[in-house]
């Protein structure tokens, strides 16, 4: 299978020997290994991307068997492997941003005392992914969706003794069983209508299938659930900001490169089924605009540098979910590309200046760091210009991508709430870019101690940042090499890349322009302090992401909590007594069967006539 | 189907409550007092102890087992070889737990 | 009669035992080993019969069929894993092994049973030494427990009688497979038997609402029969309610499939909910356990090939899940009876690999992928859609969700670093429990990542429809 094998298994190898052998050897080998097994996890991935280039272009397919998982009752179930030029975009960025990151973690974990867990897990992470990527049917990716979700939860929660971690780590945990649930009904409800999961029997029948019914609504709604938590879209949002509570390599890696565009992944995998339910798929653009520019403006007034990021990561995953709604699956993949160059970048330079402060994130407290770390500085300007959407970015690229099709498509609510976000990401993006970077030092101290990072640090981020810069290029490259995936069914007329309208991209733009000339003056020249107008009535909004989170925890955890409460106290006994309430009116007599030690054998046996006599009525009633 | 049902709860319920509205109650006084045979209980008054629960058990046990022989052993013509035999290893049953009773003293009154 | 060999073996080891204990009091463990090794023995020799061609013997009331022989191998399991766990634990008292094989060999005798008379012996065989286990450590709660099982469990005995005799005399016949030949008429008196005949089953797999006795009965007894409890009766009285249903009344699944299927959605989320809000371990297995009998039901009220597959499938993975867990109970446990969620404290640190078996037990108790739960639920929530019984499905995926939320809370405890249990602290590993604990471990994933096998076993052994006719 061109090293598919080899490629899923490097990774869970190295999670399984660090686990092993974690304490045994000295602790810098944990890093080393890992990092080496998925370079050389990502140099197969290379070859096996440079195999499947070779194959006519309509038959670019590596499947395979790993073994059969069970039959005899019902169809049968295989692990199967399918490498597809989607799929292969996914595994190059996987192995390819991880090995990086991998690296970077070297030094940015160096005096953690548990880096060997670090590895470990950060291994059994990618395994998950790749497993979830390479999976041949719904099932195995169904599967490496729950692992790359417990894997986020261990890593959310690596430093277990920050009670802020262990808590954000359960939200996580808990919004992302939402999302598994509703897959898992999904994938039933689609598993037992066509006795068939993998993607080659199912696209074979949405092919021949009638669009807009029920059937195809709910199925896509409740794959679009799991997607929405997976890739945190409103109002599943919540958990993606707490998730910065993990080491920020981790914040790189699975919280905004990879493992949350996993719902991207599967919307675009099962781009078929929604063209067979266009008002799913409209509901899909209209939450990843709405996502868009609801994230976009919460970002404005957060004062840590991870949240910021975080609140961009969804604001972006919106305008991919923008994408795949309206059909334009090869710009929200090319999105998903130039994201995991810039956003790893951002990340990861954010982790050197958080490194260099000390464990510092507040905005607060940096301030003309430039000067110090002038490598980190501009592979974090460079990203900022990308995900700004200034030409010729890789951000630029992809966002008019996306935002020409919207206009193509006719969506023109979208595309202004698009383009406004566009003007707005700019605005925070630079805000972030300055007050960390530019005007006076806020904090002497921390200031006079920063440093730049060491080169294993710094090589990666420089490398994610060339990439922020060329990414864009590789556009028509990859509407050429997604055309076979994307162009098999009729109605997926947006799927390539096409230009939109001059004007849009002129306004997009200027747009962008403008609002870096407004962070500019605002905190540059007027020198503005990060946490100026918080306590105001928007900012305090803003700042709390418009009380989603208060929102859950009305609408939801309070319920269960009082719901739980009342069971304990109650159920056990109610039951009981309702039991009591009704059988002592009929069965006097059975006063007669006092227990020896306990009130209760009598109840109990009056439960048992209850339940005789409900039964034999109902046997009655069948004559 | 219906009437009959409802017709055997009446019944059933009739036969359960009727006494207990209609009948005169005349609580206390010589109710209270354990019946034994008819005739007035002499003493001990109290709980019996539980060896003498024991030994009837036993008694009975082994009684009846013995009971279930005699038929067998009267019918071994017709049962042949097979029904000996397993007559024979029903029989090593109740030796081997006559053994255990026997072994833990289960047949001493101490 | 080289059929029986396996009952015999058992029924030899346990007589064998029981003159062990009595005759030589003081040698440690001999019981033990005689009621292991009869049971390894029977265990074989049921294998070595895997080859054999369906039949009825013992003039028509037993049936010998790959069905019977992986009941058998079921129920020995469960009783090996049940007496490795009381190894060395003088406190059970002696008389435990043999007491144990005899209930064991109840089980074997409900998996052959084609007779009702049969299925009241096997009922029987099993839940009297049950009774007695109960209170084998002379305790209070023990002595509760013992008490309650006993007068309930004669209570639902006297049930299931009466409904044998109300069908002896719809159908003139003690012999459930000749029923689908001669049961074509609903006449009310063979309803209101099958009725009280299902109520009698019913108490023994624990449904709702005849489960009250379950969390006072394993609460009170020892680790170690409660374990026989929830694995070996759980699966004698459901595959004697398989059996029954699904062949005795082949006929009639429209009248008793809705009814099962009522029952099943009930026990599934009733069962489920109350194991929520439990703190002692015990009790949480007890209403787990419930749950998982309503898990069972759906593959039976399904009635379908589909679904008695599903049922018997998730018998192993459950009795696993169930070994990993009480095999963990009993280690932590130690000389006491009870086990607490505040006594896992700190589990996760202090003994990790410990608390890495009780989360993967755990883990197959609610269902999560990679673990055999997760396939058992799997296969029984096909066999339910593919019957099109949406609302059995949805019953599944309500009781599950619910489930989640009981199995979580324990493991909760085990990352609590603030304080370690004392109980943990002073736990001691025996190599019986380790056995134990491999198995149920090895076992539970095994089946998770490669059902395949198992697949391949249980969908020969449930085709028991060849008898259909007598």
């Amino acid at each position: 299978m061109q090293g598919l094998t080899e490629i899923l298994l490097l990774p869970l190898f190295g999670a399984v020997t660090i686990g092993a052998f974690k304490s045994l050897a000295p602790k810098r080998y944990a890093g080393i290994w890992a990092s080496v097994l998925l370079v050389a996890s990502f140099v197969l991935a290379v070859l096996a991307d440079v195999h499947l280039a070779e194959l006519a272009a309509g038959h670019r397919v590596i499947s395979g068997t790993l073994f059969n998982w069970a039959t005899g009752f019902g169809p049968k179930i295989a692990w199967n492997i399918y490498l597809d030029p989607l799929s292969g975009i996914w595994l190059l960025v996987i192995t390819g941003v991880g090995a990086l990151i991998h690296i970077y973690s070297n030094g940015y974990m160096h005096d953690d005392p548990d880096r060997g867990r670090f590895f470990g897990y950060l291994n059994f992470f990618i395994f998950s992914m790749l497993l979830l990527v390479l999976a041949g049917n719904l099932l195995v990716l169904l599967i490496g969706w729950g692992l790359v979700g417990l894997a986020s939860y261990l890593l959310i929660g690596f430093w277990y003794q920050r009670p802020s971690a262990v808590q954000a780590a359960k939200k996580a945990f808990v919004m992302n069983t939402i999302g598994d649930v509703a897959i898992l009904i999904g994938l039933a409800l689609l598993y037992f209508r066509f006795h068939t999961v993998t993607y080659a029997g199912l696209f074979s029948t949405f092919a021949h299938a009638t669009p807009n019914t029920a059937y195809f609504e709910w199925t896509a709604v409740l794959l679009f659930i799991g997607a929405m938590a997976k890739s945190a879209q409103f109002p599943l949002n919540g958990w993606l900001v707490d998730a910065m509570e993990g080491p920020t390599p981790v914040s790189a890696l699975i919280h905004a490169a990879t493992m949350v565009t996993a719902g991207v992944y599967l919307m675009a995998r099962l781009y078929p089924l929604l063209r067979l339910a266009p008002d799913v798929a409209y509901a899909i653009a209209a939450i990843g605009a709405f996502t868009a520019i609801y994230a976009a403006s919460s970002a404005f007034f957060q004062q840590d540098i991870k949240k910021v990021l975080a609140y961009s990561t969804l604001s972006q995953l919106g305008y991919m979910f923008l994408a795949l709604g309206v059909g334009a699956y090869t710009a929200g993949v090319f999105h998903f590309m130039t994201h995991a160059f810039f956003k790893a970048c951002l990340f990861l330079a954010a982790g050197s200046v958080i490194h260099a402060l000390g464990g510092e994130q507040d905005l607060n407290q940096m301030g003309g760091l430039y000067k110090k770390m002038p490598w980190t500085t501009a592979s974090f300007l460079a990203a900022t210009l990308a995900i700004s959407g200034i030409p010729p970015f890789a951000g630029f690229y992809s966002k008019e991508a996306i935002l020409g099709q919207v206009f193509n498509s006719g969506h023109g609510l979208l595309w202004i709430v698009g383009v406004i976000t566009a003007g707005m990401t700019s605005f925070y993006m630079f805000r972030l870019f300055l007050l960390t970077f530019f005007g006076a030092p806020r904090n002497k101290k921390l200031y006079d101690h920063a440093h730049e990072a060491p080169a294993v640090m710094t090589v990666p981020v420089v490398i994610l940042g060339i990439l922020a810069v060329i990414g864009g290029f590789f556009g028509s490259w990859l509407n050429g090499w997604l055309a076979p995936v994307f162009r098999m069914y009729p109605g997926a007329s947006h799927a390539a890349l096409e230009a939109g309208p001059v004007f849009g991209t002129v306004i997009t733009v200027g747009l962008a322009v403008l609002a870096f000339f407004i962070a500019y003056w605002l905190y540059v020249l007027k020198r503005t302090a990060a946490k100026a107008g918080i306590s105001t009535w928007p900012g305090k909004w803003m700042l709390a992401a418009y009380g989603v989170d208060t929102g859950w925890r009305n609408v939801a955890i309070l319920p269960i909590q009082v719901v739980g409460t009342w069971f304990r106290d109650r159920i056990d006994q109610g039951i009981l007594a309702a039991v009591v309430g009704v059988a002592n009116g009929i069965w006097l007599w059975a006063e007669d069967l006092r227990p020896v030690q306990s009130g209760y054998v009598r109840r109990y046996g009056l439960s048992i006539m209850v339940g005789l006599g409900v039964i034999l009525a109902y046997c009655l009633t069948r004559v | 189907m219906l009437i009959y049902l409802i017709v055997s709860l009446l019944v059933v319920l009739q036969m359960s409550f009727a006494s207990d509205i209609m009948g005169p109650k005349a609580p206390g006084g010589l109710k209270k007092v354990t019946y034994e045979s008819g005739i007035v209980p002499e003493a001990p008054v109290g709980y019996f102890s539980v060896r003498f629960y024991r030994v009837a058990m036993l008694f009975m046990i082994f009684d009846v087992v013995i009971m279930a022989l005699y038929p067998w052993a009267t019918s071994l013509h017709v049962l042949k070889a097979h029904g000996f035999y397993n007559g024979l290893a029903f029989f090593a049953i109740v030796v081997v737990a006559f053994l255990y009773v026997w072994r833990k003293g289960g047949f001493q009154w101490h | 009669m080289g059929y029986l060999i396996p009952e015999v073996l058992l029924a030899g080891g346990a007589l064998l035992a029981l003159l062990a204990v009595a005759m030589l009091p003081n040698a440690k463990n001999l019981g033990s080993w005689i009621v292991l090794l009869a049971m390894l023995a029977a265990g074989v020799d049921a294998a070595s019969m895997w080859g054999v061609t369906a039949k009825l013997i013992m003039s028509d009331t037993m049936a010998i069929d790959k069905y019977s022989i992986l009941v058998t191998e079921f129920v020995l399991l469960a009783g090996a894993s049940s007496l490795l766990l009381a190894w060395n634990a003088d406190r059970f008292g002696a008389e435990l092994p043999p007491l144990m094989a005899i209930s064991v060999l109840g089980m074997m005798t409900l998996g052959t049973a084609a007779n009702l008379m049969v299925v009241f012996v096997g009922i029987e065989l099993l839940s009297l030494p049950l009774y007695i286990l109960a209170a084998s450590t002379r305790t209070r709660a023990g002595g509760e427990a013992a008490l309650k099982y006993l007068l309930l469990g004669a209570f639902s005995s006297g049930i299931l009688l009466f409904g044998m005799a109300l069908l002896y005399g719809a159908t003139s016949s003690l012999t459930f497979v000749v029923y689908p030949a001669i049961t074509a008429a609903n006449t009310w008196l063979l309803w209101s038997g099958l009725g009280l005949v299902l109520v009698g089953i019913a108490f023994k797999l624990a449904i709702v609402p005849f489960h009250m006795w379950v969390p006072d009965v394993y609460e009170g007894s020892p680790t170690p029969v409660t374990h026989l409890m929830a694995f070996g009766t759980k699966v004698g009285a459901a595959i004697i309610l398989l059996r029954l249903l699904a062949f005795g009344f082949y006929g009639q699944d429209g009248s008793w499939g809705t009814l099962i299927g009522y029952l099943a959605v009930l026990t599934m989320i009733v069962g489920n909910l109350l194991a929520v809000p439990q703190l002692n371990l015990k009790r949480l297995l007890g209403y787990s356990g419930i749950g998982h009998a309503g898990f069972l039901l759906v593959g039976i009220a399904t009635h379908s090939v589909d679904g008695a597959n599903a049922m018997m499938f998730y018998l192993l993975p459950y009795g696993l899940a169930a070994m990993a867990v009480f095999g963990v109970l009993r280690l932590i446990e130690g000389q006491g009876d009870e086990v607490t969620l505040s006594d896992l404290r700190g589990m996760a640190y202090r003994r990790p690999w410990l608390a890495a078996v009780l989360i993967v037990g755990m883990l197959s108790f609610a269902g999560i992928p990679l673990t055999g739960g997760f396939v058992g639920k799997f296969f029984l929530l096909q066999a339910a859609l593919f019957a099109s019984q949406p609302g059995l499905a949805v019953g599944i995926v309500v009781g599950t969700l619910v489930g989640l939320f009981a199995y979580l809370r324990p493991l909760q405890m085990l990352f609590q670093r603030t304080e370690v249990s004392a109980k943990v602290q002073h736990l001691r590993w025996s190599v019986a429990g380790a056995v134990v604990l491999g198995v149920a471990v090895v076992g539970t994933i095994g089946i998770g990542v490669y059902p395949a096998p198992l697949v391949h076993i249980v969908s020969q052994s449930a085709n028991f429809y060849w008898l259909t006719g007598g």
